[in-house]
């Protein structure tokens, strides 16, 4: 039996952020500046091992408590508008894990000071970094959700977030309101941002020999997502 | 006539430090040109040679950061090398800083940039704040959650040429919307141009903003086109 809400802490070393990730991450960068971002990295590095903080957490809900409409995932009686783009991947699953992750608030203080003592590069460096972190720890979750709590022969669909894919995100207001106060320790604003502002929320599906598609990147009209580029590359 | 010479050479190679993002002889970056002097030596060695400090920015630094700005619009550089080349780009205004105080020098033009309010997200708005000055503009940076009232404030304040507004949230983003129509009211002249993640020029059309910009180069470069005396 799958208790209802779990959360995790991992460390740093768990994220198994590295080099090799780094230089994907910032393939955008010239190859003669390479040695900077390497540079910026290792300076940066005993700082993230004591202050990236990294937790996530899910609450599960079984068949009984979710279902469709057109377009619609109703969990608990609350609809969720999803779009056509999420709805059609979603549609067939039996269970829904609804997902926050962070990395916790002190390394977007350090960005913010950085970029208020005019060493902008680095704060640029840092930010995107950590943005990579949240990913890594919504893929450790993943992971765990995987490895310790899909039933056999069960799968679990991509994971989506209010704000992408066409998912409006003032729906994070009903997302969160499925989770106990400050899960994780994040909490939303009227706006629907997530504070600390390094978090991802949202759902995964899973279903009986359910397929896992790719994201549905040519259908959606969002050109500058996040998603679209990590496809490119 | 050498002379001459020397310094039409010192502000190419000037130009090309700017362009390449080398700030000081010890900077490890880029990998060609370790070793070599950077902005920081060649600014102050054109100083010395008594160059104007107009000539400086005019003839060496704007025009490496011109040419930054083509190579990004021909997509042969990204965000991250020009930042780098505004990087080198600052650390040679600093060492003019004092031409710029005696009143010598003067830069482009006052520009306003703000996240608009509910949105605490600075990130986009501080890389478009260091393209801006590195292209040569004075910016006040007004920060995060900004309303209306505090822009029209500053606005009155100072003599601004343009005001950029960014959001990273669809929901924050319609707050976009009230701010340009309250600073159309009182400065109907007043060019806003929108940026973030969610937006597209679609939507920049539809509240009435001046410009749509996906990346800090576009504004860079209307603000020249439109108002730099330079």
């Amino acid at each position: 039996m799958i208790k209802d809400i779990h959360q995790y802490h991992f460390s740093f070393d768990e994220l198994n952020f590295n080099e090799e990730k780094l230089l994907h991450l910032f393939s955008d960068f010239s190859s003669a500046n390479k040695s900077l971002l390497i540079d910026s990295f290792k300076n940066h590095l005993p700082f993230l091992k004591s202050n990236c903080k990294p937790v996530a957490g899910f609450r599960f809900f079984d068949d009984k408590s979710i279902s469709f409409k057109k377009n619609i995932l109703l969990i608990e009686n609350i609809n969720f508008e999803l779009g056509p783009i999420i709805y059609r991947d979603l549609k067939e699953v039996s269970e829904i894990f609804v997902f926050v992750c962070t990395i916790g608030k002190v390394v977007e203080e350090k960005i913010h000071q950085l970029f208020s003592n005019g060493d902008s590069l680095n704060a640029f460096i840092l930010d995107r970094i950590a943005s990579e972190l949240v990913e890594c720890t919504a893929n450790l979750l993943e992971q765990k959700i995987q490895s310790d709590f899909l039933k056999t022969g069960y799968n679990l669909t991509n994971r989506y977030s209010p704000g992408y894919c066409g998912w409006s995100v003032s729906e994070q207001q009903k997302l969160f309101s499925l989770l106990p106060d400050k899960f994780c320790g994040v909490q939303l604003t009227e706006s629907s941002l997530m504070i600390p502002i390094k978090s991802i929320s949202g759902i995964y599906g899973s279903g009986y020999k359910i397929i896992r598609r790719d994201y549905q990147c040519e259908i959606c009209d969002d050109e500058f997502c996040y998603k679209r580029k990590l496809k490119k590359d | 006539m050498n002379s001459s010479c020397d310094e039409t050479e010192l502000l190419s190679k000037l130009a090309f430090c700017i362009e390449r993002g080398k700030v000081n002889s010890s900077s490890k970056f880029p990998a060609d040109l370790i070793g070599q002097p950077g902005v920081e030596e060649i600014t102050s060695e054109l100083l010395q040679k008594n160059i104007p400090p107009k000539t400086i920015l005019d003839d060496a630094l704007l025009k490496g950061m011109n040419k930054v700005g083509e190579k990004f619009r021909d997509g042969k550089i990204f965000i991250p090398d020009v930042l780098i080349s505004a990087k080198a780009m600052n650390a040679a205004m600093d060492i003019l800083k004092p031409y710029f105080v005696k009143g010598d020098l003067k830069l482009k033009g006052k520009v306003i940039l703000a996240t608009v309010k509910g949105d605490l997200h600075n990130i986009g708005k501080n890389l478009v704040k260091m393209v801006l000055e590195g292209g040569g503009w004075e910016v006040i940076d007004l920060g995060i959650d900004v309303s209306s009232e505090k822009i029209l404030d500053a606005l009155q304040n100072n003599e601004v040429k343009a005001v950029g507004l960014s959001a990273l949230l669809t929901t924050t983003m319609l707050n976009m919307k009230e701010i340009v129509s309250d600073l159309k009211k009182s400065f109907p002249d007043l060019p806003v141009a929108v940026g973030g993640a969610p937006l597209n020029k679609k939507f920049a059309n539809e509240i009435k903003a001046d410009l749509y910009s996906p990346d800090p180069q576009g504004f860079l470069d209307y603000l020249n086109s439109n108002f730099a005396l330079n």
